[in-house]
């Protein structure tokens, strides 16, 4: 069985590059973008089992990315995660109305992040 | 037929004159000398003149009384060319024209003659004489009596100037040699005036002083003799005087004494001449008179004779008819008149029997009317004897002594037995009095069982040939009368109490102002009134004294107009004076005439003590208001001033004397404030008293003041409001003071806003805090969390290495909270204001060397940082820490927004006490839109993108400069790079800082 690929996207490096560490760990295939626009760019070749996405980012943020893969037919399956510095409830609802399914918030450990995995895909 | 003669003499006249002036013209004309001048040597005729005269001659001809009014007018044309002439001459000699008019005629022959001394200009007498004939020519045909002398003297003046030219010829005088300029006359001129003159005078001879000698009066023919006399006279003795001095046979004073000795001659023998002539015409007048007088009345005798001769003949002529037919008639008449006196004989018989009846019926009815009187009067009549027995009495008489005395009265008995016993003696008296033939009256007070009468009886004698024959007594009941009376005395007497005890004194006075009636006061009063105690009837000015006898005469004039004066006077003036306040009226009659006036008069000194008090008392009031020391002042009913204190002159600038009887609203109050203050006026009027109201007044020098004012009504002695009275007080200072404390109160007010401003700031820093904290410490937390979680997870999986990176990434990351921690607590302090400045010497060079080694180690060493310092001085005196913050920041900027890019620029540089630092990037710049807010705390560029910050780096550097009192300024442009500015004050050591 293939492994699950997981597209990670933060604009912070030492941030993104942690969360890579451990899920390559964890038997998953990751692909990082710095910004939504990065990560348009890998979803036009690559289609990932899972989106890890921050909100607050250069280019385009989160929120704009989310809107853009759920308008488009192919990408709007994907299941998206946000994981972010955003405190508020507000933040909050509005990503999951525009389709994420879950909201981590930042800071968090390993072993939340893997079980919200896990919860939606098998590496 | 003299007249007559004149006035043809006149015209004959005029005719010469015009052929003399049209000779001359025709000899100027064919150069005949002896026309122009027919003297040789003296002046000649002026062309001019020659045409005047001309002129003249024709006006005079053509001007006769009988002339139509065309050729009056012609005439008169051509005097009024003559007259223009003239003018223009008159101005030509009197003010030098050049263009004379007398030399237009014959101009060259003229200056030929000038040339050789001949004189011919137009003489100024001339002129005049042709402007007097003009002004004679327009009179002297007038109606009125005075113009006709104006023009008859007009010609004597002509006839004189002219006769003065011939003297002058005659007599040789030297002056006529044309040394007086203007003066010589030609010869023929000066005769040609004189004609003109008699022509003139001739023209209208019955009329003004003509008609003096043209009468046919003595007078005139007197003169007619006499005027020729005296002018030829004269002037013949002058010539033989002058021909006898000529050839020197008789000194001039000879010639002098003759010419008076023989003027005295002829003046005498013509006197006596006139005085003979006169005489002998009175005498034969008189002589006339005298024999005229005579035969009249010798006409007059024999007319009045004639007559009377005649009418006696004709009356006897009738008569002795008359007397015939008389006697005729007489014959007749005499047996008519027996016939008459016959039948009238009888009719007086009839007559006098037919009145004989009627007298016997009158008298009857006579009779029995006095009976009826007799019997029903209420007054008893009772008739007696001399000797006092009862003849007659009356149905009263009788009825009254039965019913009181019981006593049936009959005729004969005697009269006391009819009188009441007790009042016998009395009757007898009184009885023997009228038999001695004296009337008396008495009353009688009876005691009648009806009660008290009382009865007023009379005793009168009835006188029959020259003795007393009767008594008649008349009785008559005055009971209601008598009671009557005594009420009326009695009210008199009350009145009189009333009148008498009245402290009040009152006179009566009739209308002659006589004293009628006065009373108790008046007499106690009035007194000493002028030093005489009153008495009814006199004149009661003669109490008044000489100085108040015209007020008091005033006041009675008032009075019989009916109006009343009330005059107040200290009556008696001694050291009291008693003050009375006196008032007439005027008391009618009856039917409304004046029966005279009543005089009162009422002490009123304890009133004029009490005015007096009052007076005072407003005086000592008017002062206090006067020098009270806030503004006071009044106003009447309509606004003008009428009250206006010291104060308020000072505080006003207006005198006293400027504002009494102004519109205070008008002349003091600013239009804005007017109808506010009319309102006030009005309710204050209407009895409101309004305080505290403050109204600008603008004082005489134009500044400005503020009164509060109180204004209150102002009552009359009725309690009628008569005006307002306003008490002032000048809080001008205390509305500035005022002033101030509101300037305070707003000063505090933007302080306090200012703080609370601060405190929101506080407050949102506060919460931008939280948010940015929430953001980037979250950030590293998770890196950590992450990385712990991943050694604690995979230690057994994973290389000694891996865990040293993650550790480092661990420690990094704390740094880096290190750091934005380090960073707000420095936003903090600064902005609580708890940074002190910590002034210490640095050496420039190794200083700035160091910090740009430590931020290029901090950042990962991905931008060279190129250092240059152009520094005169060696050391600075700053606080080396702040400076630290400030150029850390700046430079850690720098090289966070210039990614990629290979150096950033430190450059340092001095002047005389300033530092200057340049930090300079090429990076991605700051956007306009960004500068306004590039100093605020967290605040972060729109196009820091992913670049990690806080906002709090600026923030820290824009408050550690403004705490070294430096300057920052940046130039910046975007993508292209960024430089920052930082000026800071130096000190030469570190004691020049204060603190």
């Amino acid at each position: 069985m293939k492994a699950k690929t997981i597209l990670v996207i933060d604009d912070t490096p030492d941030l993104q590059t942690s969360i890579i560490q451990f899920l390559n760990m964890e038997g998953y295939e990751t692909v990082g973008a710095a910004n939504g626009q990065e990560a348009l760019d890998t979803l036009a070749h690559t289609i990932p089992d899972l989106v890890i996405t921050d909100l607050l980012m250069p280019v385009m943020d989160g929120y704009t990315f989310i809107e853009r893969i759920k308008a488009d037919a192919q990408l709007r399956d994907i299941p998206v995660v946000v994981f972010s510095a955003k405190p508020d409830e507000e933040s909050q609802d509005r990503a999951l109305a525009l389709g994420a399914v879950r909201f981590i918030r930042k800071p968090a450990s390993i072993d939340q992040i893997l079980d919200t995995v896990n919860e939606i895909i098998q590496p | 037929m003299f007249v007559m003669k004149l006035e043809k003499w006149s015209r004959l006249i005029v005719v010469v004159i015009g052929v003399i002036s049209v000779l001359v013209l025709a000899g100027w004309e064919l150069d005949a000398e002896w026309l122009k001048r027919p003297v040789t040597g003296t002046a000649g005729m002026n062309p001019l003149t020659a045409l005047c005269f001309a002129l003249t001659s024709l006006a005079l001809w053509l001007r006769t009384p009988e002339r139509s009014p065309r050729v009056r007018r012609t005439a008169a044309i051509a005097i009024g060319i003559v007259g223009i002439l003239c003018a223009y001459r008159l101005a030509g000699i009197f003010m030098d024209l050049h263009a004379e008019i007398d030399e237009v005629l014959y101009r060259k022959k003229l200056a030929l003659d000038m040339a050789a001394q001949r004189f011919s200009r137009m003489s100024l007498n001339a002129t005049i004489n042709f402007m007097l004939a003009g002004s004679a020519f327009f009179l002297v045909y007038s109606r009125r009596y005075h113009r006709i002398v104006i023009a008859q003297l007009s010609a004597a003046v002509i006839a004189l100037l002219a006769l003065f030219a011939l003297l002058g010829y005659l007599y040789r005088v030297p002056e006529f040699d044309h040394s007086i300029p203007y003066l010589p006359m030609a010869v023929h001129t000066a005769g040609c005036f004189l004609l003109l003159a008699c022509a003139l005078l001739f023209a209208n001879p019955r009329r003004g002083l003509m008609r003096q000698l043209t009468s046919r009066y003595a007078g005139s023919l007197i003169a007619k003799v006499l005027i020729p006399l005296l002018v030829l006279l004269p002037i013949a003795i002058g010539y033989i005087r002058l021909r006898w001095h000529w050839h020197g046979t008789v000194s001039v004073e000879l010639g002098v004494a003759l010419i008076v000795i023989s003027f005295m001659l002829i003046f005498i023998l013509l006197i006596l001449y006139n005085t003979n002539s006169l005489n002998r015409r009175d005498a034969r007048q008189k002589a006339d008179a005298w024999r005229l007088q005579f035969y009249n009345e010798q006409l007059q005798a024999a007319n009045f004779e004639s007559a009377a001769t005649n009418e006696e003949l004709s009356a006897t002529m009738e008569e002795l008819a008359t007397t015939n037919e008389e006697l005729v008639t007489s014959n007749e008449n005499l047996s008519i008149l027996n016939d008459k006196l016959e039948r009238a004989k009888e009719t007086i018989r009839q007559q006098a029997e037919e009145i004989i009846r009627q007298k016997d019926d009158q008298l009857s009815e006579y009779r029995k009317n006095l009976d009826i009187i007799f019997t029903n009067t209420q007054e008893g009549i009772l008739l007696l004897n001399a000797a006092g027995e009862v003849v007659l009495f009356n149905k009263t008489f009788d009825t009254f002594i039965r019913d009181n005395a019981g006593i049936i009265p009959k005729a004969g008995m005697p009269f006391l037995e009819v009188v009441m016993r007790a009042r016998r003696e009395v009757a007898h008296a009184l009885f023997a009095n009228a038999v001695a033939g004296e009337t008396s009256q008495v009353e009688a007070h009876i005691d009648a069982p009806s009660g008290p009468l009382v009865h007023l009886l009379r005793y009168e004698p009835v006188w029959q040939f020259g003795r007393v024959t009767h008594v008649i007594i008349i009785s008559s009941d005055i009971t209601d009368k008598k009671a009557q009376e005594s009420r009326i005395q009695q009210s008199e007497a009350n009145l009189k109490a009333i009148f008498d005890n009245t402290p009040d004194a009152f006179v009566l006075l009739d209308q002659h102002l006589r004293v009628i009636a006065f009373n108790e006061a008046y007499s106690r009063n009035a007194l000493n009134l002028n030093g005489k105690r009153i008495e009814i009837g006199e004149d009661i000015r003669a109490y008044v004294r000489n100085e108040r006898i015209s007020i008091f005469e005033k006041m009675i004039a008032e009075a019989r107009r009916g109006e009343t004066i009330q005059y107040e006077a200290p009556l008696r003036e001694d050291a009291n004076p008693v003050w009375f306040r006196i008032v007439i009226t005027r008391v009618n009659n009856t039917d409304g005439g004046l029966r005279g006036y009543c005089l009162s008069a009422r002490e009123i000194t304890q009133q004029k003590e009490y005015e007096n008090n009052l007076t005072t008392i407003a005086k000592e009031l008017s002062g206090l208001i006067d020098n009270s020391n806030v503004p006071i002042f009044g106003l009447d009913r309509d606004g003008y001033v009428n009250e206006w204190n010291q104060v308020t002159s000072q505080v006003t600038q207006y005198s006293k004397q400027e504002a009494m009887g102004h519109p205070w609203v008008t002349d003091f109050i600013e239009p804005p404030y007017r109808e506010s203050v009319r309102e006030v006026l009005k309710r204050v009027i209407a009895g409101d008293a309004i305080n505290n109201f403050e109204l600008p007044i603008q004082t005489r020098t134009g500044e400005r003041i503020m009164l509060l004012l109180a204004a209150s009504p102002r009552y009359d002695a009725e309690n009628r409001i008569k005006g307002v009275i306003m008490v002032a007080q000048n809080i001008t200072e205390l509305i500035d003071y005022r002033k101030g404390l509101e300037r305070m109160v707003q000063e505090r007010t933007r302080e306090l806003n200012e703080a609370l401003q601060k405190e929101k700031e506080l407050v949102d820093l506060k919460s931008k805090f939280v948010s940015m904290a929430s953001h980037e410490f979250r950030t590293p937390l998770s890196t950590i969390s992450l990385a712990t979680g991943f050694i604690r997870r995979y230690k057994e999986r994973i290389s000694g290495e891996e865990i040293d990176r993650k550790l480092d990434n661990i420690v990094r990351q704390i740094e880096h909270m290190n750091y934005l921690l380090e960073d707000v607590l420095t936003v903090g302090k600064t902005e609580a204001g708890k940074v002190n400045v910590n002034v210490q010497v640095v050496e420039v060079t190794p200083y700035f060397e160091v910090l740009a080694r430590e931020v290029y180690l901090s950042s990962d060493k991905t931008h060279r940082i190129r250092l240059t310092i152009h520094c005169d001085r060696t050391v600075m005196a700053t606080d080396p820490r702040m400076l630290r913050i400030i150029v850390v920041n700046l430079l850690t900027n720098a090289i966070k927004f210039s990614p990629g890019q290979p150096s950033v620029d430190l450059r340092v540089t001095d002047t005389n006490r300033t530092l200057r630092v340049e930090v300079s990037d090429t990076g991605i710049g700051i956007p306009d839109a960004d500068r306004e807010n590039l100093f605020n705390s967290f605040h972060r560029g729109s196009n820091t993108g992913a670049i990690q910050g806080t906002g709090l780096g600026l923030s820290i550097v824009r408050k550690t400069v403004d705490l070294l009192g430096g300057s920052i300024h940046v130039e910046s442009a975007v993508n292209q790079g960024t430089t920052f500015i930082i000026a800071i004050p130096l000190h030469e050591s570190k004691d020049d800082i204060g603190h």
